[in-house]
């Protein structure tokens, strides 16, 4: 009952941040009928079965497993796109850095005081 | 042939602890009379120094970013400081600047919008045959998946207008920038060439960074790339 509960919780807070943060439609679509059909999984459990059947999963326990690792993929791939979204703001913050503390090539500015001194005399 | 306008003409070169040979490079660069801005990606040598005290722009990355990072933060100093054309080049004296200029006019006279360098249409020296079977393969990979039909890919020698340039931005910071610019020239139909170039692998430069096993890497790069996007 405890950890029913608490995989209701779970699943239910995934199922609104897929709704807030997950931008494409066919995407969050999939995510949330995954989240809402684990929960109904969770307090049917002997309907896990039937459909492990059909699946040719002998037990719904297995099919719960599947599913959990559809999920855990979901979520690795969510962290992923977070990670790189990270990473590009810590590029272009790298590259604003680089570009202002940007040093012009010395040749030139002999070249600028060798006018000046030509220029002075 | 056409004489080529080179006062706008910068060559972008990244670099990852390249004391040894940096300034060598620079300074065969700079006799063609060209701009040059290096990107140190965060070196623990003293490859800025040697840089700037070479006659380059010198850029320095606070963290490390990787090649791809480093050249598309150098592009876009060039642009700011009003490049037309410019060039990408390896830090580890594999290329020859001699092949800058005429690689510029082909260019040119083809009205192109990028020339890409091919080894296997030029020279190699001491190329190793392991290398050798990764780019036929890395070649067969970009024709199938990509539908770009070219003699070399993952050679970092190219000419770029500036119209390329501002049009298109690397994404992918390490290895994988190389598959990252032919998937844009295929994609958004982008005229280019191929053109000749000679590539020496000398002792240094197999140890800095040509091992077999980046091909993987790369192709890893490409994938989460894909994933994460």
């Amino acid at each position: 009952m405890i950890l029913a509960t608490f995989l209701t919780l779970l699943f239910c807070f995934m199922a609104i941040y897929s709704v807030v943060f997950i931008n494409k439609v066919f995407v969050r679509s999939i995510l949330l009928i995954s989240y809402f059909a684990s929960v109904y999984f969770i307090w049917n459990p002997d309907t896990t079965t039937t459909i492990a059947h059909y699946f040719g999963i002998g037990r719904g326990l297995d099919f719960i497993l599947v599913l959990l690792s559809v999920i855990i993929i979901n979520a690795l791939i969510i962290i992923a796109r977070h990670l790189n979204s990270q990473y590009q703001s810590i590029t272009l913050l790298t590259r604003h850095i680089a570009i202002r503390d940007a040093r012009e090539s010395n040749s030139l500015k002999k070249i600028d005081n060798l006018n000046e001194d030509i220029e002075c005399s | 042939m056409p004489q080529s306008n080179i006062s706008n003409l910068w060559v972008v070169i990244a670099a990852y602890n390249e004391e040894k040979l940096i300034s060598e490079t620079i300074e065969r660069v700079l006799l063609k009379n060209v701009s040059v801005v290096v990107v140190d990606d965060c070196s623990v040598d003293d490859t800025y120094l040697k840089a700037y005290q070479s006659g380059a722009h010198v850029l320095r990355h606070p963290i490390n970013l990787g090649q791809g990072a480093a050249l598309q933060t150098g592009i876009e100093y060039a642009l700011l400081k009003g490049a037309q054309h410019i060039v990408t080049f390896d830090a580890d004296g594999q290329h020859n600047p001699d092949e800058i200029i005429p690689m510029l006019e082909a260019l040119k006279m083809n009205s192109a919008d990028i020339a890409l360098g091919s080894r296997f249409l030029g020279k190699t020296f001491n190329m190793s045959w392991q290398r050798k079977l990764i780019l036929k393969i890395a070649i067969i990979f970009t024709r199938v998946t990509g539908g770009i039909k070219l003699t070399d890919v993952h050679n970092g020698f190219r000419v770029m207008t500036r119209t390329f340039c501002n049009k298109f931005h690397f994404k992918q910071n390490r290895m994988a920038h190389a598959s990252e610019i032919l998937n844009h020239i295929s994609k958004e139909k982008i005229r280019y060439i191929e053109f000749p170039v000679t590539i020496t692998y000398t002792e240094y430069s197999v140890q800095k960074g040509q091992r077999s096993s980046n091909a993987l890497r790369v192709l890893m790069e490409l994938v989460l790339g894909h994933i994460s996007k």
